[in-house]
């Protein structure tokens, strides 16, 4: 169920008051939410129930096998393991057919033609963020920065938790776990940061993100009938749409958690905003990008092994992570232009060319601005010919006029989008992250800022269904 | 969680449910009172403008961008609209059709589109557009109920009803895009260079499709237009089917099937679908599916003299 719909509703509302009826029993609470958390995830898919569970199953077992152990040959024997059979599972579900679709194509380019032999399977839902987060899990303990989940039920809660459970954030076991494992209160500032987050999600995505996908859409299933101009705008456009529909995603989910009295970690920190491509990604999908840091990049070396194996870390990092959202080549080339800009910026900031002054700042907004809005493309355009053919059109310069398509759509994402970059530049100035702006409001405060914001969301939402991420 | 705490919850509930029901019903009123002054535009004005005066209409167009952007108006004898819009199908028409006035006389020119009435998925999405009078008029509310395309939340929250269309109220009752006194429904479609050269290529990237394998008549469809039928006999309305010109149909089968299926309950129908395909110039059309203003010229005169050929004392 999405979050933006009626059964999440009031399936979530149900689950708020048994939650709180439970009180400090925290381990009934967490039975609840193990329960609530399978049935939000078997109205998906039930099928795929199964795997979740074998995937928790697995890992709440390997953890325990793993502390038990001294010896550091079996603990890493248990721990390839666990990494083993996740990947493992991502693989058969997610990459099997893409690899071996291109090994086919590669194949025929030397004058063979095999058997293509693909799966078919259909992707289940989430399967990126959690094979993630639960091998997060058996990766801390075998460093030992955690100890393992006092009980099965805590742990597959831990795993399944139904807020992050489909599109994230991936949350640490350091985190989440160890709220999970302790009763949690009702606070009322905590009460009110949800809700507003909640109601900032729904406006980002429903409002902002998916209005902009009309345009994108019409523009984008259209290439060869638009000029330059129009395609520039829609690919920015489309990097306005993605930040929106996953930010907005991510703070519904966040939102949620912390009206069960639970705070994950910040997930968006107005990327848009960053000077540089290292910022960038101090500041875009966090979760992953520090994921990726602490159980990639670091294992590789990191920076730790000389520049030009930092250098080769990075790219490895930013092309794995690219991978991780689809299976396309295309995720492949934006995770190495990112790696690319990062190996570059790192060069940079050794031999800085220009001084810190405002002007280099303003320099560096833009640049880093543009190459990420020119990245996204290859999110945009699934075929490499698509993305050729995007490419071939934005440096034509066929400076056409701009297409408007339906004048009312394209005049409410130009508000709305000002309405929410306005707010973004408004947090990102006062450097107040939106995560515990709703804490500070008063009750009355909460009750109007949420009453505008569902007169927002009732007359300029969109009645595109679209959560972008849902396909990693 | 403490007595106090809930007593909190429920103030905030209270807050929010008094206050945002009072703010929706204050803005729904001012989007009302504006939105009925709007006769201009294609979000509400056009649909308000040809409210006001269907019951004196004797010629009437529904269907839509095609059939909107290919019969003029002005050219016809009788008081004539036409009322098609972009992005509708045929449960909008429907709609439209059954509010019109008892007995009186009036010819009903309905575009179908033969791709669309055996498409699989359709079940009357366009209904959504009517959703801005879901309130106000019970013919639309109960179509729209009965397509099961209502949004739920619309019974609460009754602004919902103008989702989508605030700027174009605002902005049309401020300033209306044309004086609908002298606008009859048609939306010419002027051409320039630039929109040749996109034609141009649009024909070089049309590929010969297949029809489906499979041709069944979509259910709303059958139901629509049996109902659509049913209403204009009861109340002395003539009722004529058309498929405007295409630059190229691709596929017959339907068109032969949907031909069939009007024949069986005395339906006349005209297809123009290959109306240009002898002298199928450029400067016609728009793109693939709908014609320019110069052959939505051409094409209104031929249609002209074909229903005034008919034999029937409804006609002038």
């Amino acid at each position: 169920m999405l979050f933006n719909s009626i059964e999440f509703l009031l399936f979530f509302v149900t689950v708020f008051i048994l939650y709180w009826i439970l009180g400090c029993r925290f381990k009934l609470q967490n039975i609840l939410l193990l329960a609530a958390s399978y049935f939000f995830y078997a109205w998906w898919d039930w099928r795929f129930l199964f795997l979740i569970v074998f995937s928790s199953s697995v890992d709440y077992f390997v953890g325990s096998k793993i502390y038990k152990y001294d010896r550091d040959k079996l603990r890493k024997w248990w721990l390839c393991l666990s990494v083993v059979l996740n990947l493992g599972l991502l693989f058969v579900f997610k990459y099997f057919d893409f690899f071996a679709r291109s090994f086919s194509e590669l194949m025929k380019q030397f004058g063979w033609s095999p058997n293509e032999l693909t799966l078919q399977l259909i992707l289940p839902v989430g399967i990126s963020f959690y094979t993630f987060q639960s091998m997060s899990y058996t990766i801390d303990i075998y460093r030992g920065k955690l100890k393992p989940a006092k009980s099965a039920i805590s742990f597959f809660t831990y795993v399944a938790f139904f807020p992050q459970l489909v599109a994230g954030p991936i949350e640490r076991a350091s985190n989440l776990l160890v709220q999970i494992e302790a009763p949690r209160s009702f606070e009322t500032k905590r009460f009110n940061a949800g809700i507003f987050q909640i109601l900032i999600g729904l406006f980002r995505k429903v409002v902002i993100a998916d209005s902009i996908g009309i345009y994108v859409d019409s523009i984008y299933s259209n290439l060869s009938f638009h000029g330059t101009t129009t395609i520039l705008i829609a690919t920015i456009l489309f990097g306005f749409q993605l930040y929106y529909d996953f930010a907005g995603y991510s703070d519904i989910a966040i939102g949620t958690a912390k009206l069960l009295g639970i705070d994950f970690k910040q997930n968006f920190n107005f990327p848009y905003f960053a000077k540089s491509v290292t910022e960038f990604w101090r500041r875009w999908h966090i979760s992953l990008s520090t994921w990726l840091r602490d159980y990639l990049y670091i294992p590789l070396g990191g920076n730790q092994k000389g520049v030009i194996l930092q250098y080769r870390n990075i790219m490895l990092t930013m092309l794995i992570g690219g991978l991780w959202h689809g299976a396309s080549w295309g995720f492949v080339v934006w995770g190495g232009i990112h790696g690319l800009a990062l190996v570059a910026d790192k060069l940079h900031t050794s031999k800085p060319i220009l001084s810190k002054s405002k002007v280099s700042k303003v320099l560096g907004w833009m640049i880093t601005f543009s190459l990420v809005m020119f990245s996204w493309l290859f999110f945009r355009s699934k075929s490499i010919e698509a993305n050729i053919e995007v490419i071939n059109k934005l440096f034509s310069l066929e400076l056409s006029p701009l297409f408007l398509g339906d004048i009312n759509v394209f005049f409410t994402i130009l508000v709305v989008l000002l309405m929410g970059v306005g707010l973004d530049f408004y947090l990102y100035k006062k450097a107040k992250p939106l995560e515990p702006f709703g804490a500070q409001l008063s009750m009355f405060q909460l009750g109007l800022a949420s009453v505008f914001l569902v007169l927002v969301i009732n007359l300029f939402h969109s009645t595109s269904i679209n959560f972008i991420y849902f396909q990693f | 969680m403490s007595r106090e705490q809930v007593i909190y919850i429920l103030k905030v509930l209270v807050i929010f449910v008094v206050l945002s029901l009072v703010l929706d019903r204050l803005v729904f009123t001012i989007l009302n009172r504006a939105s009925d002054k709007v006769l201009s535009g294609q979000g509400i004005g056009k649909l308000n403008h040809y409210l006001k005066q269907k019951d004196s209409l004797e010629l009437i167009i529904y269907g839509n961008s095609r059939v909107n952007h290919s019969l003029n108006t002005e050219k016809f004898d009788e008081q004539s609209f036409n009322i098609g819009v972009d992005g509708t199908n045929i449960a909008y028409a429907e709609c439209l059709i059954k509010l019109l006035p008892k007995d009186k006389e009036q010819i009903i020119i309905l575009h179908i589109d033969p791709e669309q009435a055996f498409s699989k998925n359709y079940a009357g999405e366009d209904l959504k557009k009517l959703r801005c009078k879901y309130h106000q008029i019970d013919t639309i509310s109960s179509i729209i109920n009965r397509y099961e395309q209502e949004d739920p939340l619309q019974s609460i929250y009754k602004s919902r009803a103008y989702n989508g269309l605030v700027f174009s109220v605002i902005k049309n009752y401020l300033y209306p895009k044309y004086d609908h006194h002298n606008y009859y429904g048609f939306d010419p479609l002027p051409t320039s260079v630039e929109q040749q050269k996109v034609m141009k290529k649009l024909v070089e990237n049309d590929r010969q499709t297949e029809c489906n394998e499979e041709l069944v008549l979509n259910a709303a469809y059958e139901k629509a237009i049996d109902d659509i039928d049913k209403f204009c006999h009861i109340n002395n309305k003539v009722l004529i089917v058309i498929s405007s010109p295409v630059y190229r149909d691709n596929c017959k089968e339907d068109n032969i099937q949907l031909r069939k299926f009007l024949d069986e309950r005395d339906v006349w129908y005209f297809d123009y679908s290959d109306f240009f395909r002898n002298d199928n110039s450029l400067l016609y059309w728009k793109d693939l599916n709908h014609l320019s203003e110069k052959g939505a010229n051409l094409f209104t005169d031929s249609f002209k003299q074909d229903i005034s050929k008919f034999n029937t004392n409804k006609l002038k």
